[in-house]
């Protein structure tokens, strides 16, 4: 450690650099300098590393980019992969522009913590400039006295020589500092003091709401607490709830019937089936448009197990769903219309109910196309048809047969 | 010394530039001119741009109260002209913050010294610029609270993770980028003034938050070393951050298949009509700026002629740009792509298109004049037409194209109402607020920098190389 420094004032940047080549020819050492602004060729005379910032700046720029790269293809292609338009989930393209500005960011705020820990800057840190206005026009220049051979005399001569203003030896109290200890000491111990209470404060408020959040979940079935529940439950009134408010509830009349709805009034068995096969005739005559309908009908709800020509060769019943009996040959032939409209509306073994997803009068038309693919001719035996349904009142309300069974 | 053939020696002799700064400062007189307006009381100039400025911020922020509370229904957008104000003001905006980037960051690696006296307020002027900039994308949504959603947290919904391949997510990227390096270029470049500032105050409120701004600098050459190596390398960022952040911004109408839009050229274009508003803008605060802080030393013609040529060479550039678009329509022989460029000029917005191309291109050719750069009243009001013209290029480009696009059934007019205008006019209450309060309570001028280039106790020629 010195023993003593030798503090120069300088007023001219020009007599600063000369004063340290001047100093420097001589054997002495300075140990720093100080000036209101960067000086041009500062560096230099001083003989100062250049800063490894540059290099800090550069890795922090590729590790920014690596990371953000990685946790975009992360994201994209892994986590969860969704279909954006057909893009593909790797797109490097369109990656590259948040890689670039995450590199520039990494990069830009570490350089400048480092250059903040690297100068020891930060909030609170008392400046320690070695004589006034060097902030304002003064430049300074510090020289350690390292032994007993120092020649002061001839230091001063040169400093001198070179338009020194003010020529101090001092004794340096903690560093380059000349803040009065006193003072210093007592600021900085009340300060400690404080920032110790808000950090103790800090862990208490902190480990005080783990516990109670840990203490306060209870039921995990329960839905937790929800911020800014927004659009989560609408406060619109739901079509098919019950209220208490609305009239009846909001249920609907007891009986009530869908439009266009027509209730089958068999039991959904075998027995309905043949009973339904009995009584029912096709009320729908067989003309050309019913007939396309009926074909358009087949083609959208069955065709998928009953294929297109009625044989159960349909895409699912090659893919693994059980192959229906053929439509067009053995007992499909002998069915009655009134059979098959059962069997389409309430299912029958593997075959799920239709009767939810087409109209009655569709349902009709499709058995005039099965017949056409079984290759009969369509009876277009229409008023008699609607008659004989009406007395068996096979499509009437449950209103005129309430001593029928209870069917659905 | 020769005698004979004396002419030809002085003939060939470089003329000495006059200096930059004026006055014969010294680095004790910079002190002191910058300093003295953050000690001394505000003047009644100050106080009464700021009550104006004040007033219309309040009059905007009202505005967007009431815009988010009732919902973007209270705009004049409709199904077709899905953007209008709102991405227009905010390319806008994002527009003007690039020049203060070039004045700092560009000028810095291209040694230009003339930039010491107005890069703090060219930084400043983009800090509040992308303030005011990145309000819009965020009332813009339908709804704003839930703005954090555009940042990748692991969250409860999955995780449910942002689409990455988005332009608009990249704006977002790109300006939190932007904001955050031009704000670290900008302090790291203050904290040597703030340390002057704070050595010349009396113990008491501004002395203390002067202490904590300067985070105890004390002007050692190895931290000055060091600091001209960030400023060197946040330059060195900023400059490709700057062309990157403006691309991004472009690409969120390149991107898009609409006619007008969809094209190549948009992120150069974008840079240069970016930093070309930017530039006008400078030139309009800091002759506002040395006027009324009385810094006519420090503000001088070696400052404002190289602005103007600057302004000029962006300017044509732009006027290069447009004509590239027109041409390329033509010439490619895409029906809408050259309906475009006729509904531009003769459709419902043509009045637009005309401000647009008067401003842009025609007026800035005054300045290849250097009679009508000196003229400072001519430059100040060129200036302040320009970004009118900037404007009205964002405005045509968006609105335009919406109003017109592929299927004539879509066409639709659009008109802002009374919402927007305000937020509009509020955003310009913003920046002026936020300026008007750097300029009383911040150097407005880079002193250590300045300082560096002053003849002052140099031997020989001044100029820093």
């Amino acid at each position: 450690m010195s023993e003593r420094v030798v503090v120069t004032t300088f007023s001219r940047e020009a007599d600063l650099l000369a004063a340290i080549r001047g100093v420097r020819a001589g054997g002495w050492r300075p140990s720093d300098a100080y000036a209101p602004y960067a000086v041009h060729g500062l560096d230099e005379a001083l003989g100062l590393r250049p800063s490894r910032l540059g290099w800090v700046c550069g890795l922090l720029a590729v590790a920014g980019a690596t990371c953000m790269l990685w946790f975009q293809y992360w994201t994209s292609a892994v986590d969860w992969p969704i279909n954006v338009g057909g893009k593909p989930l790797n797109s490097l393209p369109a990656f590259v522009p948040v890689v670039f500005e995450a590199a520039v960011l990494v990069a830009g705020v570490g350089t400048v913590l480092a250059f903040l820990m690297a100068s020891r800057l930060r909030p609170g840190r008392k400046p320690s400039a070695p004589v006034p206005g060097i902030s304002d026009d003064r430049f300074a220049l510090i020289i350690e006295e390292t032994d007993a051979t120092f020649d002061m005399a001839a230091l001063r001569r040169v400093l001198k020589q070179h338009g020194a203003v003010i020529i101090e030896e001092r004794v340096p109290a903690q560093g380059h500092g000349n803040e009065t200890a006193g003072d210093a000491g007592h600021v900085r111990e009340s300060r400690a003091n404080r920032l110790l209470g808000a950090n103790v404060a800090l862990m208490v408020a902190l480990c005080v709401s783990v516990v109670a959040v840990w203490l306060g979940s209870g039921d995990g079935a329960r839905r937790n607490w929800h911020f800014l529940p927004t659009m989560l439950r609408s406060p619109a009134y739901d079509v098919y709830e019950t209220y208490a408010e609305l009239p009846h509830g909001n249920a609907p009349v007891a009986g009530t019937l869908a439009r266009d709805e027509h209730r089958l009034r068999y039991p959904a068995t075998e027995e309905g089936a043949q009973l339904a096969g009995r009584e029912l005739r096709n009320p729908v005559a067989g003309e050309d448009q019913a007939v396309r309908r009926g074909a358009a009908v087949y083609q959208s709800f069955c065709a998928a197990c009953h294929g297109s020509g009625g044989q159960g060769d349909g895409g699912v019943s090659q893919r693994g769903y059980p192959p229906p009996p053929s439509l067009v040959t053995g007992d499909s032939v002998k069915m009655p219309d009134g059979q098959l409209f059962h069997i389409i509306t309430y299912g029958r073994q593997n075959m799920p109910a239709h009767g939810n997803l087409l109209g009655a009068a569709d349902r009709w038309k499709v058995i005039l196309h099965i017949r056409k693919l079984q290759g009969k001719e369509v009876v277009p035996e229409a008023e008699a048809a609607e008659e004989s349904n009406q007395s068996h009142a096979g499509n009437e309300p449950a209103i005129e047969e309430a001593e029928r069974e209870n069917v659905p | 010394m020769a005698e004979a053939s004396i002419v030809w020696e002085d003939s060939r002799a470089e003329p000495v530039p006059p200096p930059l700064i004026a006055g014969d400062k010294t680095p004790g007189e910079v002190t002191r001119d910058v300093c003295a307006p953050l000690e001394r009381r505000p003047t009644g100039l100050w106080w009464a741009a700021l009550s104006v400025s004040v007033s219309v911020l309040l009059v905007g922020a009202a505005a967007v109260t009431y815009q988010i509370a009732m919902g973007i229904g209270t705009w004049g957008l409709n199904r077709t002209v899905g953007w209008a104000f709102d991405i227009t003001n905010f390319v806008f905006w994002i527009g003007i913050g690039h020049a203060g980037t070039l004045i700092s960051a560009i000028l810095l690696l291209f040694r230009q010294s003339w930039r010491t006296s107005v890069n703090r307020s060219a930084e400043a002027m983009t800090i509040f610029a992308v303030i005011c900039a990145g309000l819009f994308p965020l009332i813009h949504m339908g709804r704003p609270w839930l703005a954090y959603w555009m940042v990748p947290y692991p969250n409860a919904r999955g995780s449910l993770w942002i689409n990455f391949r988005s332009p608009l997510v990249w704006d977002f990227f790109a300006i939190a980028t932007y904001f955050t390096i031009s704000l670290l270029f900008w302090y790291v470049g203050m904290i040597p003034d703030l340390a002057t500032a704070r050595d010349r105050a009396p113990a008491g409120m501004r002395r203390r938050w002067l202490d904590w701004a300067s985070l105890g600098w004390d002007g050692s050459a190895r931290t000055w070393h060091r600091w001209e190596t960030v400023c060197l390398l946040l330059a060195g960022l900023a400059t490709p951050l700057v062309i990157s952040v403006h691309s991004i911004v472009s690409s969120d109408f390149a991107t898009a298949v609409l006619p007008g839009w969809h094209t190549t050229i948009f992120p150069p274009y974008f840079v240069a009509g970016a930093i070309f508003s930017g530039l006008a803008m400078v030139l309009t605060l800091m002759l506002i700026a040395r006027k009324v802080m009385h810094l006519e030393d420090y503000i001088t013609q070696r400052h404002i002629d190289p602005m103007c040529k600057l302004t000029l060479a962006t300017g044509s550039l732009v006027g290069l740009a447009y004509l590239t678009e027109f041409f390329t329509a033509m010439y490619s022989g895409n029906p809408y792509e050259q309906f475009v460029f006729v509904n531009r000029a003769w459709g419902p917005w043509g009045w637009a298109f005309a401000v647009m191309v008067a401003c842009n291109v025609l007026l800035p050719q005054a300045f290849w004049f250097p009679s009508v750069r000196r003229k400072l009243i001519a430059v100040f009001a060129i200036s302040i037409l320009i970004n009118v013209g900037m404007w009205f290029e964002r405005f045509v480009i968006i609105v335009a194209s919406l109003g017109r696009d592929f299927l004539p059934s879509s066409w639709s007019s659009y008109a802002p109402t009374s919402i927007e205008l305000a937020t509009l006019a509020g955003s310009f209450g913003l920046f002026f607020t936020c300026f008007l309060l750097f300029c009383r309570f911040l150097p407005m001028i880079a002193m250590g920098e300045v300082k560096s280039v002053l003849r002052e106790g140099r031997h020989g020629e001044g100029g820093h190389t």
